[in-house]
């Protein structure tokens, strides 16, 4: 009634004009906000400064409405000026900025496919490298990490799988911090509480950069100050590192058992076999306990290793000058039992914005790490494969006596004593140190006269010292031929000495930018963001190593010896890239928004005329439900916003491109190639080493950077005011220009190689969905968060010589075009032998006329059905990330996440789920062939199928068999068959992290120290699902190294977070 | 304030002057950089020699040149040596086929580098004098000549590439050149030779590179090759589309290679080059190990060496070559080992009738060598410092005991008391001194009785000790699974216990130990202490080309004239010469007349002896056409000295290698095959038949 009235009223009122500004809730103007007259048609759009202008009678009431927030209903009572606050919409992230290339849009506007992390979801995952905190969390970016290793940073991650394809050539994506390129070794160092959000350009959004920006952008933005009161925060977090997947170890008994087994097995082998190696008198003690074997990973390996890390933060300011600063320390032991390997980070950082007049803002941005990584002289591969090689009958130390450490190997072979080498007074120590350091100053001009024109120029240099030393010990391990009498064996160093050898790598770049931003609204609705940029980096370094042998017992090069002394440099080649960029936003009431962009981009790597390329692109997007139509269609009414994306860009990668390849002469020194065992480096004169020129052979003048053609349809929903957000895309990427040889033309007599060559194309295509749910129901608040995506590559064409036969040129070349790059060829499995009968009926022959087969012996397919297991039989079993193959450091072709998290009063919960599918890999070699040379295995192999009797003879059809999971200790196997000890499926799924909180209410923390209080506690890799044919590698550990690297930990962490 | 703001805003646009992106690379050097200084020269020849074709101690069949690994031993192929890997040894003829190995295409890649410099070199020659730049073209030409004949005795004829081709300057069709006649490919080489020995001085620039002498070294080698496919070869295939024979040599030119060889051996001895008598005349053993190790210009006998360098170049020998008992931490030991078969070739030993070793009496029984242990002997603990197995099993004795008496080392040599010093210096027998150690190699210890002799073992069966009781055997042979197998140690009636295989003889599952019962010397570093054997840690030099192959081709290529029916020079005598200065400084037993050089397998008897584990008579035998017929199928004899226990002697069973192990060589074989990958690029090359 009384809305009526006021209608009625307003009908015949006159009509004043009214302006106004909307401020979202820090402040800052809206852009593109809905004024409204309730009930009226009129309507207007705020501008660029949030303002709007509108002509009504007084008593109306406007309604001003902004995606993402609350709308507010305002009445106007006079011709004052408005001034209305939105505050945002709980629910829905619209209101979101994201950070995307030189230039930030709020979500509901962006019109590219881009996926953004903020602090407090990275900080849900607790671990040192921050790429693995953000494993499973954003749609299309696969993260998998390699090793626990502390100090190692040893983690794969792509966006969309681009990283992989072509020829063996990986590359990652371009890293931005904070508007600088950065190597991922700055990334994977930063500390997650600098960080304010990650953002991904997955699609022509990453055009922008041009050259680099192929495979995707890595966005960082660090945390600034904020104008107010001083804000301190401490970090606290104590976490226990958990050893996730070092397979158990066979038993004394376990290991003389299979040895045995092994030995009668290779009854028809020449000499050595069909006998028992260990008596069953000798194994009986073992038995009964009467003697004791070594268990050699507790020997070894504790199992928890402590980890601490220490952050505190402090940001605040005026007005005029804002400031961020921090300081964060890491220190994390190994499992190691002496300690051997730790890792310790120091890293600062210090943001300042300093409004020095009106319209002049500098800023000032250093950043600074410094790490040292100890380690084990050899690498931890050099203790876990002894560790899992030395027999279980060998002790430690000889008679317990540490200065005796044993020899630990079987039947003389020189496996080196695990314990050992993890000693550094016996096998001696690497140390790696890592210095970082980052300055920038920008200034930041607002021109005068022309509304909306900003001027800003910026300098960045870089700074990274690299300085890793290593001190190879000679020392001695024992034998003990008869009881007290010990024999002594030189392990270790290099020619029978000890050495210390010490590789510095000092390295810049410079990094200059200058642009000019413009942003105005033209005519209420039409609003524009214009930006012409230059940028040039430069970079230069200087590397070289020196290596002395020490004749004293002295770890310092310094104190080396000077005979035989060597200094080895790989002159670093200095660089310099330019580019002109210019982009152009413009969009019509946020409703039609598209963003070109252009740059052109010029490299020193390639010859004066091909060094620049241009790269457009364009995205838009149409955001349907701003259409009235949309709006007053009320079975839709449940969707706030749909939003249809779609982008198309050029882009280059000039990764794997050998620099300078157009240009002839020789390469001097040598470095690539050769190696003082192999082919060396030069030639012998006089008895002194010369070094020999590299010839460089045929070159090509034309080399250039290959081109990303990309391609991105997506659609972005909001429903049920942020209930329900929907993110979907498809993508295609196709690549012309690959590096390649054309190896089919040139015969061998011109003796010369060919150049590399931009020869050929691929195209690699997927999905991604993501799909969150925001709840609250009473007091508890849900939010749970899904993404998955799918990504293949197919050679479009592949010019390589043929290989003799199609069936051939399918296997081995990848070069019938259209084939999958990443498929894995190999060979079927059928099962087990079960009986002597099943051997004899064997209709296929496996190898051999299938004499030597046992009962419990694989059965491979033969899949071309000749009737023979051989190479024909050779066919796609798997997928892969990899066109060579072992596909073991790389994740799956689908890859998904899912995040739930609840809030209750003051607990909070966080758990976040993350895993692979359509992924694969193959065993090592200890997981294929147990006992190889003698060493111990694990402990599951004893689940194999042997004869009843260990004096039985296998090959005697009467023998009765005890079968078992694995085929008979012994049998050679075919590591590249879908079968145990093969390629097996590492689809999995884990709850990477657990996060479980509570914050104190204010009312407890009455002494006004705290402002606020939080404890954690927090689990990494507290649980995985994934399949039995693992043998217990971990499904994220490669296995290229023979699985002998340093395993993954889970964690659990408790910490406190306190704000001052 | 603003004046900070200008300043900082003058240096920021100051900064960006000086971008430019034509920044020329820091690690990549032109020709004006190279062929105007001395040690540009040096580079561009240390950048060759590294690559040249020499088939040293990195040379193994199935990786091929520059590599870690030596296991696949081309000296395994001859009966040289055996190796417990052979029966899946790659061989030579089929390996650059199948394993799609690159030698075709790093041969022309030194070739090429070579012709460029013979090209380019006169254009930057003003900056030398004319001897310099003349000497270094004709070590050009040399490079050239050592690798063609590396390609044309493994495939015949090649395509002649003699000047540098570029792409895609020359179009495709005319980079595809059909391959050359054999001939004409020796005689390429042949030419090159005398180009280089025209242009080179008399000494070489530095010790691993060419002199005039060198090339002359090259052609001797070279032509007798020639000369013997000329004799020997009986295939003729010729190339359907140019007519040219691809494979083999008219016979007619025989005398002129072997005369060319013989010429250029003469100019070799010109040159001052003679045999190693550095300690001949007190310690024949002695002078002969050393000879190896000496590549300097004052070792008269090394014409062509290559040198290694600790850090930067290094060959992996000696892992392979230690015995088991100085086995390293690496692990490798005694992976090739010496034939019985080729030991037996050596003079002072005691032989039967057919010439074999003599190991029974008339009465069928093992004649036991050494003497009967009194108990005044050294200390058996000298040998300690040795890493034994560890004991395995139950049936061990426990408490081993080292021997008191050191002759139940000494007596292991026994048979070899009064061995050719060269057969000592090229191969450890049991019971030899090696580093300071006895070599403890057994095959087992008799325990049965001797009274009325100890009765032959049955010398046709793969298990000789089988099942019998008198025998313990280290690594049993009989199968069954009662005894350990290993090293099992027995209590010697001295009240001593003894490893039944000795510490350097066959026993384990893996095979350690010597095979054969004999270890390869010759090249073995013995002043590298245990702990210095190491993968690339061996730096010995290598002898690519010494005297005592010139004076063995000369020799050959005399006999060869003189059956051919040439006598411009006494020939046979000329042969005589040459054998006996071998044989003196061998300490073998010297011919005593031309009469004795009746047959030529006297003189390619006496090259086995002298190059054995040189690399060099694989070679040999494919160029002599016997691969076939001598080593085809065969199965190498191995000696087994077997401790008797009851009077502390030794006794010697000869027999044929119990794994049994061998291979097929076939006439086709002579020439390897193609790179299949090269038939494709080049559809003018044709595969050898």
């Amino acid at each position: 009634m009384l809305l009526a009235l006021c209608m009625s009223i307003n009908i015949y009122a006159q009509t004043v004009p009214v302006t106004g500004n909307v401020f979202d809730e820090t402040g800052q103007p809206l852009v593109g906000a809905g004024v409204k007259v309730k009930g009226g048609k009129d309507a207007a759009t705020t501008d660029v400064n949030g303002r709007f202008a509108l002509k009504v009678p007084i008593g109306t009431t406007l309604t001003i409405s902004y995606m993402g927030y609350n709308s507010a209903d305002v009445q106007i009572v006079d011709i004052k000026p408005l001034t209305v606050k939105l505050t945002p919409n709980a629910n829905s992230d619209l209101n979101e900025v994201v950070v995307i290339g030189y230039s930030t849009v709020k979500k509901a506007t962006l019109t590219g496919s881009v996926a953004q992390v903020s602090n407090a979801e990275i900080e849900t995952t607790k671990n040192e490298d921050i790429v693995n905190d953000l494993a499973g969390k954003l749609p299309g970016v696969r993260v998998q990490q390699n090793t626990g290793e502390p100090g190692a940073y040893n983690n794969t991650y792509d966006i969309r799988g681009f990283t992989y394809s072509g020829n063996g050539i990986v590359t990652p994506p371009l890293i931005i911090i904070d508007g600088v390129p950065q190597g991922q070794d700055v990334m994977q160092r930063l500390d997650p509480n600098d960080v304010e959000t990650i953002s991904i350009l997955k699609d022509a959004s990453a055009a922008v950069y041009g050259v680099q920006a192929a495979n995707g952008v890595i966005l960082v933005t660090t945390k600034k100050g904020k104008a107010g009161q001083l804000s301190i925060s401490y970090n606290v977090t104590g976490t226990d590192q958990v050893v996730s997947d070092q397979p158990a170890l066979a038993s004394a008994v376990q290991w003389m058992t299979l040895t045995n087994e092994m030995s009668m097995h290779n009854a028809a082998n020449i000499s050595g076999g069909g006998v028992l190696i260990f008596q069953p008198s000798l194994i009986a003690q073992y038995q009964s306990g009467a003697l004791q074997g070594t268990n050699w990973t507790a020997a070894t390996m504790n199992k928890t290793a402590p980890e601490w890390n220490h952050s505190i933060t402090a940001s605040g300011g005026s007005d005029n000058i804002k400031y961020f600063l921090s300081f964060g320390y890491l220190d994390q032991d190994s499992f190691f039992v002496t300690d051997d390997e730790n890792y310790t980070k120091y890293n600062f950082r210090s943001n300042i914005e300093a409004k020095i007049t009106k319209r002049l803002t500098l800023t000032m941005q250093l950043a600074g790490v410094s790490d040292l990584q100890n380690a084990p002289s050899t690498g931890d591969n050099n203790v876990i494969d002894p560790m899992w090689r030395n027999a279980p009958i060998n002790p430690v130390y000889l008679d317990n006596n540490p200065a005796y450490p044993a020899n630990p190997g079987y039947n003389n072979y020189g496996f080196n004593n695990s314990v050992s080498e993890i000693t550094p007074s016996q096998s001696g120590y690497t140390a790696n140190t890592n210095k970082k350091f980052q300055g920038g100053v920008t200034l930041t001009y607002d021109v005068p006269y022309i509304d909306g024109l900003r001027a800003k120029a910026f300098f960045n240099y870089n700074y990274n010292i690299t300085d890793n030393k290593t001190y190879n010990r000679v020392y001695t391990n024992y034998n003990e031929p008869t009881p007290g009498n010990y024999v002594a064996i030189g392990v270790g160093g290099q020619n029978g000495q000890s050495y210390v050898s010490d590789y510095y790598n000092s390295n810049y770049t410079s990094f200059l930018q200058y642009s000019l931003n413009y942003t105005h609204t033209f005519a209420k609705s039409h609003n524009i963001t214009a930006m012409v940029l230059y940028e040039q980096q430069n970079s230069n370094g200087n590397q070289f190593s020196g290596f002395r042998y020490e004749t004293l017992n002295s770890d310092q090069l310094a104190a080396g010896s000077t005979l035989n002394q060597t200094t080895t440099s790989s002159p670093v080649n200095p660089q310099a890239t330019q580019s002109y960029v210019g982009t152009l936003h413009y969009d019509f009431q946020s409703k039609y928004l598209v963003d070109f962009t252009v740059r052109r981009d010029g490299s020193s790597l390639f010859p004066p005329a091909k060094q620049f390329g241009v790269f457009p692109g364009v995205t838009a997007a149409y955001r349907l439900s701003e259409e009235s139509f949309f709006k007053e269609f009320k079975p839709l009414s449940f969707i706030d916003d749909f939003k249809l994306r779609g982008s198309y860009g050029v882009l280059g990668d000039a990764s794997g491109a050998a620099g300078y390849n157009y240009v002839g002469g020789y390469n001097y020194p040598i470095t690539s190639g050769v190696s003082a065992e192999y082919l060396p480096a030069g030639s012998v004169f006089d008895g002194n080493f010369v070094n020999g020129l590299g010839f460089r052979g045929l070159t090509n003048p034309n080399i250039t950077w290959y081109t990303a053609r990309t391609f991105d349809v997506g659609v972005d929903a909001d429903l049920w005011k942020g209930l329900f957000e929907v993110t979907a895309d498809y993508f295609n990427r196709d690549r012309s220009g690959l590096l390649g040889t054309q190896l089919l033309s040139l015969p061998g007599s011109v003796g010369a190689g060919l150049p590399q060559v931009n020869l050929n194309s691929d195209q690699t295509r997927g999905y991604e969905l993501a799909i969150t749910n925001n709840e609250r129901i009473g007091k508890v608040g849900l939010r749970i968060s899904g993404n998955v995506s799918y990504t293949r590559t197919m050679w479009v064409s592949y010019v390589k010589a043929s290989q003799g036969s199609t069936y051939a040129d399918w296997v081995n070349n990848g070069s019938l075009n259209g084939r999958y790059n990443d498929v894995w060829f190999g060979y079927g499995y059928v099962g087990q032998y079960q009986s002597f009968a099943q051997i004899r009926g064997m209709t296929v022959n496996e190898g051999g006329g299938n004499r030597g087969a046992l009962p419990g012996d694989y059965i491979y397919q033969d899949w071309n059905n000749d009737g023979y297991f051989d190479g024909g039989d050779s066919h796609p079993i798997a997928g892969t990330n990899s066109s060579s193959g072992n596909s073991s450091t790389q994740p799956g072709l689908i890859n998904f996440g899912l995040s739930l998290s609840a809030t209750y009063k003051g607990f909070d919960i966080t758990a976040q789920l993350q895993g692979a599918a359509d992924k694969w890999i193959q065993l090592p070699l200890y997981y294929s062939y147990p006992l190889d040379h003698s060493g111990n295995t694990f402990a599951e192999f004893a689940n194999d199928w042997h004869p009843a009797s260990p004096t039985a003879n296998p090959y005697n059809p009467n023998t009765v068999w005890v079968p078992g999971q694995y085929a008979y200790t012994g049998t050679n196997i075919n590591q590249s068959a879908l079968a145990p000890g093969g390629i097996v499926n590492a689809a999995y799924v884990r709850l990477k992290a657990l996060d479980l909180g509570y914050t104190f209410p204010n009312k407890w923390i009455t002494n006004k120290v705290f402002k606020s209080m939080r404890i954690f506690v927090n689990s990494y890799n507290l649980f995985t699902i994934d399949g039995k044919g693992l043998n217990g590698i971990d499904p994220e550990h490669p296995t290229d190294l023979l699985a002998t690297e340093y395993p993954l930990t889970h964690t659990f962490s408790v910490g406190v977070n306190a704000k001052f | 304030m603003k004046k900070i703001i200008t300043v900082i805003t003058v240096l920021m646009l100051t900064a960006c002057s000086k971008s430019n992106l034509s920044i020329p690379p820091v690690t990549i050097i032109q020709d004006a950089q190279v062929f105007t200084s001395v040690g540009g020269i040096q580079a561009y020849f240390a950048g060759i020699y590294n690559n040249l074709p020499i088939e040293d101690t990195k040379f193994d069949l199935a990786s091929e040149y520059n590599t870690f690994s030596f296991i696949d031993n081309i000296n395994c192929m001859t009966g040289e040596e055996m190796n417990k890997n052979e029966t899946g040894m790659a061989t030579m003829s089929t390996s650059d086929a199948t394993t799609g190995h690159t030698n075709w295409y790093d041969f022309y890649s030194v070739i090429r580098n070579a012709n460029y410099f013979i090209q380019t070199m006169p254009q930057y020659a003003s900056n030398f004098t004319p001897a310099q730049a003349n000497n270094w073209i004709g070590e050009a030409y040399f490079i050239r000549a050592f690798t063609y004949f590396e390609m044309v005795k493994r495939y015949g004829g090649v395509p002649l590439i003699l000047t540098v081709q570029n792409y895609p300057q020359v179009p495709l069709n005319q980079l595809q050149v059909p391959r050359n006649s054999e001939e004409e490919v020796y005689n390429q080489i042949g030419a090159d030779c005398d180009l280089s020995y025209s242009l080179m001085g008399a000494t070489s620039e530095n010790v691993g590179r060419a002199n005039k002498y060198v090339a002359a070294a090259l052609k001797c080698r070279a032509m007798l090759f020639a000369g013997a496919i000329a004799k020997y070869n009986v295939k003729n295939y010729a190339d359907p589309a140019t007519g040219k024979r691809v494979e083999g040599i008219p016979s007619a030119d025989a005398v002129t290679f072997y005369k060319a060889s013989y010429n250029a051996a003469l100019l070799v001895q010109a040159g001052g080059y003679q045999l190693n008598r550095a300690t001949a005349a007190t310690d024949k053993v002695g002078n002969y190990v050393n000879l190896f190790f000496d590549a300097s210009t004052g070792n008269k006998e090394c014409i062509f060496p290559r040198e290694y360098s600790s850090g930067n170049s290094g060959s992996s020998i000696d892992c392979f070559l230690n015995p088991h008992q100085m086995q390293s931490a690496i692990g490798y030991t005694s992976y090739n080992d010496a034939t019985e078969d080729l030991v037996e070739m050596f003079d002072g030993l005691p032989k039967n009738a057919n010439g074999n070793l003599q190991t029974t009496d008339a009465n069928g029984n093992y004649i036991l060598y050494g003497t009967v242990p009194t108990t005044t002997q050294t200390p058996y603990s000298t040998l300690n410092t040795v890493n034994t197995s560890p004991p395995q099993g139950s049936n061990i004795v426990t408490n081993v005991t080292t021997p008191t008496s050191n002759n139940i080392m000494s007596n292991q040599y026994g048979l070899f008391q009064n061995a050719e010093p060269r057969l000592l210096a090229s191969v450890i027998v049991p019971g030899a001194t090696f580093k300071g150690e006895i070599i403890d190699l057994r095959r087992g210890i008799w325990t049965g009785p001797v009274g009325s002799g100890i009765p032959q073992f049955n010398t046709v069966s793969t298990t000789p000790y089988a099942n019998n009781s008198n025998i313990v055997p280290c690594t049993a042979s009989d199968g069954t699974p009662s005894v350990n197998i290993g090293n099992p140690a027995i209590n010697v009636p001295a009240g001593t216990a003894l490893l039944s295989g000795g510490q350097s003889g066959v026993y384990g599952s893996r095979n350690a130990g010597s095979i054969s019962g004999f270890l390869v010397r010759k090249y073995a570093d013995q002043t590298k202490p245990v702990s210095a054997v190491t993968a690339g840690g061996s730096f010995q030099p290598w002898l690519e080309i010494r005297y005592a192959e010139i004076e063995l081709s000369r020799a050959e290529a005399d006999w060869e004239l003189n059956s051919l029916g040439q006598a411009d020079v006494n020939y046979l005598q000329d042969a005589f010469t040459m054998i006996n200065d071998i044989r003196d400084r061998a300490g073998a037993n010297l011919l005593n007349s031309t009469a004795d050089l009746a047959n030529v397998n006297v003189i390619r008897n006496e090259r086995m002896k002298e190059l054995c584990f040189e690399n060099k008579l694989y070679w040999d035998l494919i160029r002599w056409r016997t691969f076939d017929t001598q080593v085809s199928n065969r199965v190498w004899n191995v000696l087994n000295p077997i401790y008797v226990a009851a009077t502390g002697q030794y006794i010697y069973d000869r027999r044929p290698y119990e794994g049994n192990n061998k291979f097929t060589f076939n006439v086709s074989s002579y020439y390897q095959q193609i790179p299949s990958s090269e038939l494709t690029t080049n559809p003018k090359l044709i595969q050898n038949q």
